[in-house]
């Protein structure tokens, strides 16, 4: 008898253990699990959406851009226009999880009506639930137009309209086929292939902006009136640097207007240094380069990458959209449609609204301002610069009988030198801006000229629908 | 009449779980063919004869049989709901444990020599494990199985009841006065000292065979036995330090130089870190445990074949999928009584032996169930080890009820011990 007393410790202690169990568990139960069971590991999740029918995906014009149907007691994801959206709405795989909208408004896809829900409580005939639809702001014959122009070329086409922020065109290419067999097949393939297929280049693309960059650099030269005539030499030198003109054209005596126009890097080179480093980056923040954006998908944020005080040279090169300075296509159709709307930028959005079968809204986006690039003076200043590059400029390419364009090309030096990439931004019509358009072509070379082209059938096509 | 109830209101508990999980069975999955009906009903009905019999002639304690009952239920419905062949021999496993069960508890009762045999326990113990690390084989990490005939089975489930055969031997034990020619040796033998020493011997010569077995879990459990045994029996807090600094001296080693437990400290840490690869088993086990929430998601309509190992070591995370953490609780809390009567039938006994065997046991259920459920749950790092009676497995659900058969003799001899007076 005389071991009772220990034994009931060590009774105790066996005690305490199933109560720290017991504690835990219910611990883990209440404020572990509601987040550990929404791990994309956690493959109950996609049983759940199983279990209803994954909402569709319709263009402006109500066309089926995405659709899920039953293939025998499985649900299978369609996408009919193949590679055109793969980076717009990505895929929907069991295997490789998903992507694009698919990802991103996964939550509303698969849910289910509440209202219905208790209706259905009652409904006995075992018909399938269905998730909300999508309705995008995407022109699926402005993306066929686009992808068509485009061809073979790697690249984007950006278009937006400016006044609301709704995204009507974000085509990359090379592009993939999102459908699930074709994925599967070429999965391996593609996520090795040096192309990229995967990387949504008008969201996730980043490049050096080239002259496009201009309109960032005049609009602050104009804010800070230095905007003066300069006499182009075709080059000049900077702390050591040697700024040259393309193709090293001496433009002369030239005001900034000329200057814009005809794309004289020696100009806005020498305003970037006269600037100084606060100022440009004020600038650059105010058009939201390398701000984060609350996109529909995933984006980049464009890098301004100066860890150190930047230096003259640094400034020069940043002036004429080259250095360290990285923007998506996606950030440079924002920056023209910044100035078509009076220095105003409008967030950008594609989902326009989200319905569930019984005709009830799920979801519903309202244009908001994102930023407050340049107030309306300096804008009208740029559009006038800009309507001259495109009449008499370098973007003659996109002039059209009838209707101002406002653009501005591109020409960015890259890592491979004598493969330049090509841009070109534009909006039209100047007077009430409908469209604004940034196309954008990888290693275009000197065949980047046919960048403007393609915006100007665009144009065309959007105006005269 | 109120003492009729009294013996008909378990069986009646244990019924309607049949019954219900049954019904549940049929309805989300149509599981339940008449084989498996048969079954059910034959296990119903094996328990209620056993539990007749441990009623009718006074075999000792009542509760012991009706929680091991009530557990092993659980665990059939919830093996066959995740794979019927492993639920049908399930069946059998418990249904030949049960029968064990009661011989073991007579065959104890009546037999007077068992805290003689001490020399017999250390070297069956000795040659399982000489036996196992000859012909054994692994499976799941640890190279602790044999194949005997059709069956394979773990030999240290088997230990584990030596081993506390042993030490409740070395620790009460009074030895005759010893022959003149071994004075010397009896003598320290029969001290604190000497006990404690044998006791000490004893534990690590077992725990070094399971370290090469690499069965972290058992060797867990075989510690936490030899402490409980040092903290109540030895009276040397000495020891208990050396033992304590032993411990951290292991661990630390183990930490420092053996992968397989750096991964399991990880995946303890952050098992969400590489989910898709070190952190699987335990990612699963949580995602389970998470959906099922306070009710579970109904018997059958979770998808707890997600978690690997479900049907052994990870039963307990099925559990708390379907029939929620409450029924994860529940199932906690029949294991706690049960711990609770071996202590209590420890407290009550009068033979010093049998006291400290009783403690054991219940030291045994104790620490096993915490180390598995605390492993699945992530209370604390995973170690293998099965859940008694409700893991799939022979050897288990057979050294468990073996382990019961002792306690219920136990139990029936205090009675007797209680008449006499």
């Amino acid at each position: 008898m005389k071991y009772n007393g220990k034994i009931i410790t060590v009774m105790v202690v066996i005690c305490a253990m199933f109560l720290s169990l017991a504690v835990y568990l219910t611990y883990f139960t209440l404020f572990d699990a509601p987040e550990v069971v929404e791990n994309k590991f956690n493959k109950r999740i996609r049983e759940r959406e199983e279990s209803i029918l994954r909402g569709a995906v319709y263009d402006s014009c109500g066309e089926v851009l995405a659709y899920s149907g039953m293939e025998g007691n499985r649900q299978k994801r369609y996408y009919p226009f193949k590679e055109r959206y793969a980076h717009v709405i990505g895929y929907n795989s069991v295997t490789y999880d998903k992507s694009g909208l698919e990802s991103t408004f996964n939550d509303i896809l698969v849910k289910s009506d509440p209202l219905e829900n208790i209706s259905g409580f009652f409904d006995m005939t075992g018909e399938m639930e269905k998730g909300a639809d999508l309705y995008l702001t995407i022109d699926n014959g402005f993306t066929a137009k686009a992808e068509k122009l485009m061809g073979r070329r790697q690249g984007s086409v950006v278009a937006l309209k400016p006044k609301t922020g709704e995204v009507v065109c974000l085509y990359s290419n090379p592009s993939f086929d999102p459908n699930e067999k074709a994925l599967e097949e070429s999965f391996k393939e593609l996520s090795q292939s040096e192309n990229a297929p995967f990387l949504g280049r008008a969201t996730q693309g980043l490049y050096p902006p080239g002259s496009t960059f201009k309109i960032v650099t005049a609009a602050a030269a104009l804010e800070e009136n230095i905007g003066v005539s300069i006499t182009d030499e075709g080059s000049t030198i900077i702390d050591g640097y040697v700024v040259e003109n393309y193709n090293g054209k001496k433009l002369g005596e030239i005001d900034i207007k000329q200057g814009f126009a005809k794309s004289s890097n020696v100009m806005f080179a020498s305003y970037a240094v006269q600037l100084g480093e606060k100022k440009m980056e004020n600038i650059i923040e105010r058009f939201g380069i390398g701000e984060k954006m609350d996109f529909d998908i995933r984006t980049s944020k464009s890098l301004f990458n100066y860890e150190n005080a930047m230096g003259q040279t640094d400034l020069a090169a940043c002036g004429i959209g080259q250095g360290k300075l990285l923007v998506t296509p996606l950030n440079m159709a924002l920056v023209a449609a910044g100035i078509a709307n009076d220095g105003v930028i409008m967030e950008p959005y594609i989902v326009e609204k989200a319905m569930y079968p019984s005709g009830r809204q799920a979801y519903k986006s309202k244009p908001k301002v994102w930023k407050t690039a340049v107030n309306e003076e300096v804008a009208g200043m740029v559009e006038d610069m800009m309507i001259e590059c495109v009449e008499t400029g370098t973007g003659t390419g996109a002039k059209i009988n009838g209707i101002t364009v406002a653009g501005k090309t591109g020409t960015a030096e890259n890592e491979e030198s004598d493969k330049t990439h090509a841009w070109f931004v534009c909006y039209a019509p100047a007077e009430n801006p409908e469209i604004a358009i940034c196309v954008m072509q990888e290693y275009a070379g000197v065949t980047g000229s046919s960048c403007a082209p393609i915006a100007r059938d665009l144009i065309n096509y959007y105006l005269n629908k | 009449m109120k003492n009729d109830n009294y013996i008909v209101r378990p069986l009646i508990c244990i019924l309607l779980v049949v019954l219900l999980g049954g019904v549940l069975l049929s309805l989300n999955m149509g599981k339940v063919n008449s084989d498996t009906a048969l079954l059910l009903g034959g296990m119903c009905l094996t328990l209620a004869v056993v539990y007749a019999l441990l009623r009718f002639f006074p075999l000792g304690d009542h509760y012991i049989f009706m929680i091991t009952a009530m557990l092993g239920v659980i665990g059939v419905i919830m093996l066959l709901r995740l794979q019927t062949g492993h639920g049908q021999k399930q069946v059998i496993w418990f249904s030949v444990g049960a029968g064990l069960f009661l011989i073991t508890s007579i065959v104890y009762r009546f037999g007077k020599f068992w805290n003689k045999l001490n020399k017999l326990y250390v070297t069956g113990g000795v040659m399982l494990f000489l036996i196992t690390a000859l012909f054994g084989y692994s499976s799941g990490g640890a190279k602790s199985w044999l194949r005997l005939g059709g069956f394979s089975f773990q030999p240290s489930e088997l230990i584990k009841i030596l081993f506390i055969l042993t030490l409740a031997g070395v620790f009460t034990n009074e030895y005759k006065k010893p022959k003149e020619k071994d004075v010397k040796i009896k003598t320290f033998y029969n001290t604190k000292l000497g006990r404690n020493c044998a006791a000490t011997v004893v534990c690590y010569t077992f725990l070094l065979f399971l370290l090469l077995q690499r069965d972290w879990g058992t060797a867990v459990l075989f510690f936490a036995i030899y402490i409980a045994y040092m903290a109540v029996y030895g009276e040397d807090k000495r020891f208990l330090l050396l033992n304590g600094v032993a411990a951290v001296l292991v661990s630390i080693m183990g930490i420092s130089f053996m992968n397989h437990i750096q991964v399991r400290i990880e995946t303890w840490l952050r098992p969400f870190q590489d989910v898709a690869g070190k952190g699987y088993q335990i990612t699963q086990s949580l995602f389970a445990i998470g959906e099922g929430s306070f009710t579970g998601r109904g018997i059958g309509a979770g998808s707890p074949y997600y978690i690997p190992e479900v049907h052994s070591d990870f039963i307990f995370s099925a559990i708390c999928e379907e029939m929620g953490i409450l029924g994860g609780l529940a199932v906690l809390m029949l294991y706690f009584v049960l711990v609770y009567r071996a202590f209590k039938i420890s407290l009550s006994t009068n033979n010093e032996f049998n006291k400290a065997v009783a403690m054991g046991i219940g030291v045994m259920i104790g620490v096993q169930t915490f180390i598995i459920i605390g492993g699945v749950i992530k209370f604390i790092p995973l170690t293998g080890i099965t859940l008694p009676f409700i893991s799939y497995g022979g050897s288990s659900m057979v050294v468990t009820f073996l382990s019961l058969g002792i306690l219920q003799g136990i139990s029936a001899r205090r009675r007797e011990i209680e008449d006499e007076i």
